[in-house]
């Protein structure tokens, strides 16, 4: 990640290029980091727990940081405070004096999960707060897509209905009798 | 902040975005408008095509409907949501997270709705008139513009064969609990293709928003939009509202902001019900009623998903297509829903392997939706930056309705033959029995916890016929500076229950009717008082 204030990437989608503004700092960057590997990690064929891949964590990060800089000056704070206070409360949550990016991955998901099951509100809607926004930007694109089970190339891709490709079903009626038998 | 604004808006086309200006402008016009969204674009095309100059200004971008249909669900978010999708109410008390998406474009949040239909119902209405005595805002009075709003949108039932087999298994569930489901009208016309992501732009442009459905009439008949233009504050001459002020947003804070002036005959604020009431409070307006930004209702609504044996791809098919009033005396609408897979992703719990687990059991999951029929505890106040702060504090009996649609939801998905379903309660075990749905409504639990969403803020500048208990009379003009109308969520008196584009839309279409008929009345007398003085000085001569 470049530490940049403003930098300029392709856009996802519309394909233009456009400049933005890094509303995390590096810091709240490398917090979000750490947290997308562990939210996102998976099971290797061993039964071994294995971080999100760095593709998929760069993507969630430079999404979130994108987001900040297109918001207000409240969001941006927002952000901060809370990357400040994820990273100090391991040692309340599961009793780790660490910092939250010094946790080896399975104490990360273990931190995580405790705040999601945590009966402290707070601590539920500080979970949310980053899981949402990475989250999306995770499960867009590549093997992350593709392991939603969902059928189209992209998520900006239309729906393939019969009715389009066969030139003898031209109403929706047909299209829907016609979908109907394929289900 | 450049100097003085002065000049014409330097750019010919009548949709010109404003970090593409080299410099500020200061034009005349009959009205200008802030806002492009569902009030906004109502008015300016209505006024226009009774033959007034308007100049709309919209603080958020101007993206071309062939450019935002190839938006991914991420990128819709960043780029058309407000606060980039990360806005949230701030809850007081005993309230849930309540997400808040709006649109911040040309079209509003007409961009990213669900293209539901619905009028004000008829209850609602009744309300309005025998109880705060507003009787230009009956249903009988709304009529015309129903109509004209409906045919401009297209607006049609979605037929059974567009229902997706995630809404379809929900149906099912609620057939066996004796709940009936009736299909829903939305702004598509016959042209939806069942892409099941309408929230974030429709890439098969079948959705009818306004920048589709209005907004073209609107500059077909000389209507001026300046896309990135915030205005900052009404102006004031002679105590009528005489005009808005702002600056352009570059996009880049080091370079000074071009300043622009609209000078008009009368202002519409239509900035919705976050920001109208800022932009009146930048104005020095609010006093007198003590209304302003008070009272905002948000149909907070929740949703569950639900894990069946059997492939669903519930992505195939509309977004909505079906809802039921069963429970509306219990001020809860079920509403079928669904979401792009990413979306619905971020909502699946666990965290890890588990998280990973369940996100791999998405083509065998449905969902379904309730909102609520809220009594508005809800608060907008200035903040530093351009953005204001929502505080919202749910009513006890709203929690308790929030908690039972959850329950209501999860007793259809396992009726329906659900295997586990997923409530809306952050770290709450899955479901998988009707008794646990049960117990889930009784559990004591940190409302905090409950994970909600809204997309109807209304109410900040009600309506009112008397200046004690409202901001606007029931023209839409302001009580304490005439000249001032508001055409957006904020003026509707109470929560109305459904979704609130289409009352919105028709609103502002009977206002802007009215208007437009006194602004031409005026002028008449206007001309009649000019040819009246020059026979006399011709009579002097």
């Amino acid at each position: 990640m470049s530490d940049g204030a403003t930098t300029s990437r392709t856009a996802g989608g519309a394909g233009a290029r456009e400049s933005f503004r890094r509303g995390l700092s590096p810091r709240a960057e490398r917090v979000a980091y750490s947290l997308v590997e562990a939210l996102l990690a998976d099971e290797d064929e061993a039964g071994a727990l294995v971080p999100a891949p760095a593709a998929t964590c760069e993507r969630a990060v430079v999404w979130l940081t994108r987001a900040a800089g297109s918001s207000s000056v409240n969001v941006r704070g927002g952000f901060g405070l809370l990357t400040f206070v994820v990273q100090v409360l391991p040692l309340f949550v599961i009793g780790a004096p660490s910092r939250m990016t010094k946790l080896s991955l399975a104490d990360r998901v273990r931190f995580l999960s405790a705040l999601e099951t945590s009966r402290i509100g707070l601590f539920s809607m500080l979970f949310l707060a980053f899981k949402v926004p990475l989250a999306i930007a995770a499960f867009e694109e590549g093997d992350e897509l593709r392991s939603t089970g969902y059928d189209r190339p992209t998520t900006a891709s239309r729906r393939q209905l019969v009715w389009l490709s066969e030139p003898g079903l031209a109403t929706h009626e047909e299209a829907g009798a016609a979908e109907g038998a394929q289900a | 902040m450049s100097g003085e604004p002065s000049g014409d808006i330097a750019a010919s086309e009548p949709i010109v975005s404003g970090r593409e200006l080299s410099r500020g402008f200061d034009v005349e016009c009959d009205v200008a408008i802030v806002g492009s969204g569902a009030g906004g674009a109502v008015a300016a095309a209505l006024l226009a095509e009774s033959g007034h100059s308007v100049v709309v200004l919209e603080e958020g971008p101007h993206v071309q409907p062939d450019d935002y249909r190839t938006f991914t669900p991420s990128t819709s978010v960043r780029r058309l949501f407000r606060e980039a999708g990360l806005l949230t109410a701030m809850g007081v008390g005993q309230t849930p997270i309540i997400s808040v998406a709006l649109g911040r474009a040309v079209g509003g949040s007409s961009l990213l709705t669900g293209g539901v239909c619905f009028r004000i119902p008829s209850e609602v209405h009744h309300t309005w008139v025998r109880e705060l005595g507003l009787v230009e805002l009956s249903e009988r009075a709304l009529e015309p513009a129903y109509e004209e709003v409906e045919r401009r949108m297209r607006v049609r039932e979605v037929p059974a064969y567009m229902r997706s087999r995630s809404t379809e298994r929900f149906v099912t569930g609620a057939a066996r609990m004796g709940v009936e489901m009736a299909p829903i009208r939305r702004n598509t016309g016959m042209d939806c293709e069942g892409n099941a992501r309408c929230n974030f732009t429709c890439p098969a442009g079948a959705k009818r928003s306004v920048d589709v459905s209005y907004l073209p009439s609107a500059t077909a008949h000389g209507t001026r939009i300046v896309a990135d233009a915030l205005v900052t504050r009404v102006l004031v001459k002679d105590g009528r509202a005489a005009g808005v002020e702002g600056h352009l947003l570059s996009g880049d804070e080091a370079r000074a902001a071009h300043r622009f002036r609209v000078r008009a005959r009368v202002v519409i604020a239509a900035c919705g019900t976050l920001h109208t009431p800022l932009l009146l409070m930048r104005t020095g307006l609010g006093e007198r009623s003590g209304e302003l930004g008070n009272h905002i209702t948000l149909h907070p609504a929740s949703r569950v998903v639900a894990r069946f044996d059997d492939v669903l791809n519930g992505w195939d098919g509309a977004l909505q297509s079906v809802y039921s009033d069963h429970y509306a005396n219990d001020g809860i609408k079920l509403v079928g829903v669904y979401s792009a897979p990413n979306v619905l992703a971020s909502g699946m719990p666990g965290v890890g392997p588990e998280l990973r687990r369940r996100v791999r059991q998405l083509p065998y999951c449905a969902a379904f939706g309730a909102m609520i029929h809220d009594e508005g505890g809800g608060a907008v106040r200035s903040a530093p930056g351009r953005e204001p702060v929502l505080w919202y504090e749910m009513a006890p009996r709203d929690l308790v309705r929030l908690r039972r649609s959850v329950t209501i939801l999860c007793e259809m998905a396992l009726a329906a033959g659900a295997r586990e379903v997923f409530a809306p309660v952050i770290g709450s075990a899955p479901i998988t029995t009707m008794d646990q749905a049960r117990a889930l409504e009784a559990m004591r639990i940190d409302a905090r916890r409950i994970e909600c969403m809204a997309f109807h803020p209304l109410g900040s500048a009600r309506v009112a016929n008397d200046p004690r208990r409202g901001v606007v009379d029931q023209s839409g003009e302001s009580f304490e500076l005439p000249g001032l109308f508001v055409m957006d969520g904020s003026i509707l008196p109470t929560s109305i229950g459904v979704n609130s584009q289409v009352p919105i839309m028709s609103m502002a279409a009977r206002l802007a009717w009215r208007l437009g008929e006194r602004l031409a009345r005026e002028k008449t007398l206007a001309a009649a008082r000019a040819r009246r003085r020059a026979a006399m000085r011709a009579r002097a001569m």
